[in-house]
């Protein structure tokens, strides 16, 4: 009956691609601010050439939306969908799956608090009660709660605004708000108004992991198994060549991302693009990633924010380690 | 026959045979003929329940009915990220009513003096129509730079969605005045006062009618993407944040929320209207 939803939704100009039958271009969802070594592909159009198709890079500024045009079949692929809104939209019953690891970047993503605010992580207790601006549903929101957990604050107590990573970053700068959370070119600009609350390297210690996938429908994953493949191949030359030298690309990617030759290089000295061989390991796509994602899913059961999870063997079934099995 | 419709609603041979068959607004105004109502919201209501029953739509798309009454009683009782219901719905009733209140109080005077004065009319004309066709939504960034995240950002928007709408109705609701209704009450010997309160004013209260009833739905529209920024509470805010986690049903709760309410403003609106202005339509 899902014909029935489509016939409807087409004159209403819900679904802008038809072009799911014969494939010649493709869509794929990206993060502004957020330059990830493959853009350099994306501006260099390797992608179109290789693939021999028109790829749409199409810009995003949260996940969940990503999440969502997955979902209506705008988009075929999301590089670096953020890993929150991937578990939240599973558990929801988007069909997605995850066939890579886009990059990790526990300094990328943080919560920044003002500087006249006094707090630290000694006494973030005095949080309770203030306000603080960050993206909800997202990486950033869950590493701010359990953030908040870890150092034996009410999450309940906080008042948390939801806002967008640009928003959150304009509140801050103007002193409205106690702290903000935000990631790639928003955090840079909330860095200048203040200290974040834990490092990254603290937060890892504590077991969280930060990290961005790539996200694909099933259907599409199923239908173009071998798009998906190229596309994974590409990805990995352009981190391997971008691990070698790095330098060299900071140009490119400065364009590519929108952002300032020293944000650039700052974000991208904080990501680490993961080669197939790291990522086909237990850490990540062989079994880290799985049980990361019924941990996710779980924690956010016990905030009260979605009513259930998932059961483990669903979780397993969110990843699929095959299409990197055959990257070279 | 006739009488059977008249019962069901869906005629009303009292109100019809007193006038012509066509032509006559007042009479498709007047009560009677609901069971139209009924059944064009009810084959709505029908529609869902038989979709939820027989699954046609994923509920991430549409959720079923049962989930999103199940959601209401829940957030009725439990409330829905610290706040009560009516909390949320007062919260944004009340950000649409304070902006409302001071775009009329700005708009309507502002009107008067673009209909009434040449001088205002040259220096306020290229501020309005500059602004009348900017959408507030587009004035989101500036007005956070601007005002912060708190309540006056948001009040603030709602009067840009209101001010201009307000000034222009009151300006064409001035301008409706019949000349031959002024010099008339110059000939009583009327002062300047008396002839805008007592014949420019009531002449333009329709409109101004009609203005306040498109600035409330305007507002409304306004007043969700204004929560989308920053709330703590709000109906706009429930729906943005149920967005990010996928539940639907807690979206369609909002839209319905927001639908019920702004129509129980209009229906109060309406019988102002009726009250206060029983020459609308009249002159």
């Amino acid at each position: 009956m899902m014909k029935f939803f489509k016939y409807i939704a087409v004159p209403l100009g819900l679904m802008v691609s038809a072009n799911a039958f014969a494939l010649k271009e493709l869509n794929v969802a990206y993060f502004l601010e957020w330059p990830s070594a493959n853009q350099v592909a994306q501006v260099e159009k390797t992608y179109d050439e290789r693939m021999g198709l028109k790829v749409n890079w199409k810009s995003f500024d949260n996940g969940n939306q990503m999440v969502q045009a997955i979902a209506a079949g705008d988009i075929d692929i999301a590089y670096s969908n953020g890993f929150v809104p991937q578990v939240l939209g599973y558990t929801k019953g988007v069909k997605i799956k995850v066939v890579g690891v886009a990059m990790t970047y526990a300094e990328n993503d943080n919560c920044v608090v003002h500087k006249d605010a006094g707090i630290t992580k000694k006494n973030a207790k005095k949080l309770e009660g203030k306000k603080v601006a960050s993206p909800i549903g997202n990486v950033t929101h869950f590493k701010l709660l359990r953030t908040l957990k870890h150092l034996g604050v009410d999450a309940k107590k906080v008042k948390i605004l939801p806002s967008s990573n640009a928003d959150a970053s304009s509140a801050l700068a103007r002193g409205d708000v106690a702290m903000a959370c935000g990631f790639g070119g928003s955090l840079v600009r909330m860095k200048q108004y203040g200290k974040v609350l834990m490092t990254g390297a603290e937060q890892e210690a504590i077991g969280l992991k930060v990290f961005d996938v790539v996200t694909v429908g099933s259907k599409f994953l199923k239908k173009h198994r071998k798009v998906v493949t190229q596309f994974m191949q590409i990805t990995e030359d352009a981190n391997l060549a971008y691990n070698r030298y790095p330098a060299r690309f900071y140009k490119t990617l400065s364009k590519a991302s929108g952002m300032k030759m020293a944000g650039t290089i700052d974000t991208l000295n904080k990501f680490t693009f993961l080669t197939r061989a790291e990522q086909l390991t237990n850490d990540w796509m062989l079994g880290g990633i799985q049980k990361f994602a019924k941990e996710v899913a779980d924690f956010y059961v016990e905030q009260g924010e979605i009513p259930k999870a998932l059961s483990k063997a669903k979780y397993k079934k969110m990843v699929d380690a095959s299409i990197l099995g055959e990257v070279k | 026959m006739r009488k059977i419709l008249d019962k069901l609603g869906f005629t009303n041979t009292n109100t019809e045979r007193k006038t012509v068959t066509f032509g006559d607004a007042s009479v498709v105004s007047a009560p009677g003929g609901r069971g139209w109502t009924w059944l064009s919201v009810g084959f709505f209501i029908i529609l869902w329940c038989l979709a939820s029953i027989f699954e046609w739509i994923n509920p991430i798309f549409w959720p079923p009915i049962g989930a999103v009454w199940e959601q209401f009683v829940f957030i009725f009782t439990e409330g829905y990220r610290n706040f009560t219901l009516l909390e949320h719905i007062g919260l944004s009733l009340y950000r649409v009513l304070m902006g409302f209140f001071i775009g009329c109080l700005v708009g309507i005077p502002l009107g008067f003096a673009l209909a009434l004065s040449r001088v205002m009319n040259r220096l306020f004309d290229p501020i309005v129509e500059f602004f009348r066709p900017m959408p507030p939504l587009a004035l989101i960034p500036l007005v956070i730079l601007w005002l912060g995240i708190g309540e006056s950002a948001k009040i603030f928007l709602l009067f840009l969605a209101a001010v201009w709408i307000m000034a222009l109705a009151t300006r064409s609701g001035a301008l409706a005045t019949k000349i031959s209704k002024i010099h008339a009450a110059y000939t009583l010997n009327a002062n300047k006062k008396q002839i805008l309160f007592r014949v420019i004013l009531p002449n333009a209260l329709p409109e101004i009618f009609t203005g306040m009833r498109v600035c409330m739905g305007v507002c409304w529209g306004t007043v969700v993407a204004a929560e989308l920024v920053a709330a703590e509470a709000g109906v706009g805010m429930m729906i943005m944040v149920a967005s990010k986690f996928l539940s639907t049903d807690i979206v369609v709760l909002g839209i319905i929320l927001i639908g019920v309410v702004a129509y129980a403003i209009d229906v109060v609106m309406r019988y102002l209207e009726a009250k206060l202005i029983p020459w609308r339509g009249k002159s």
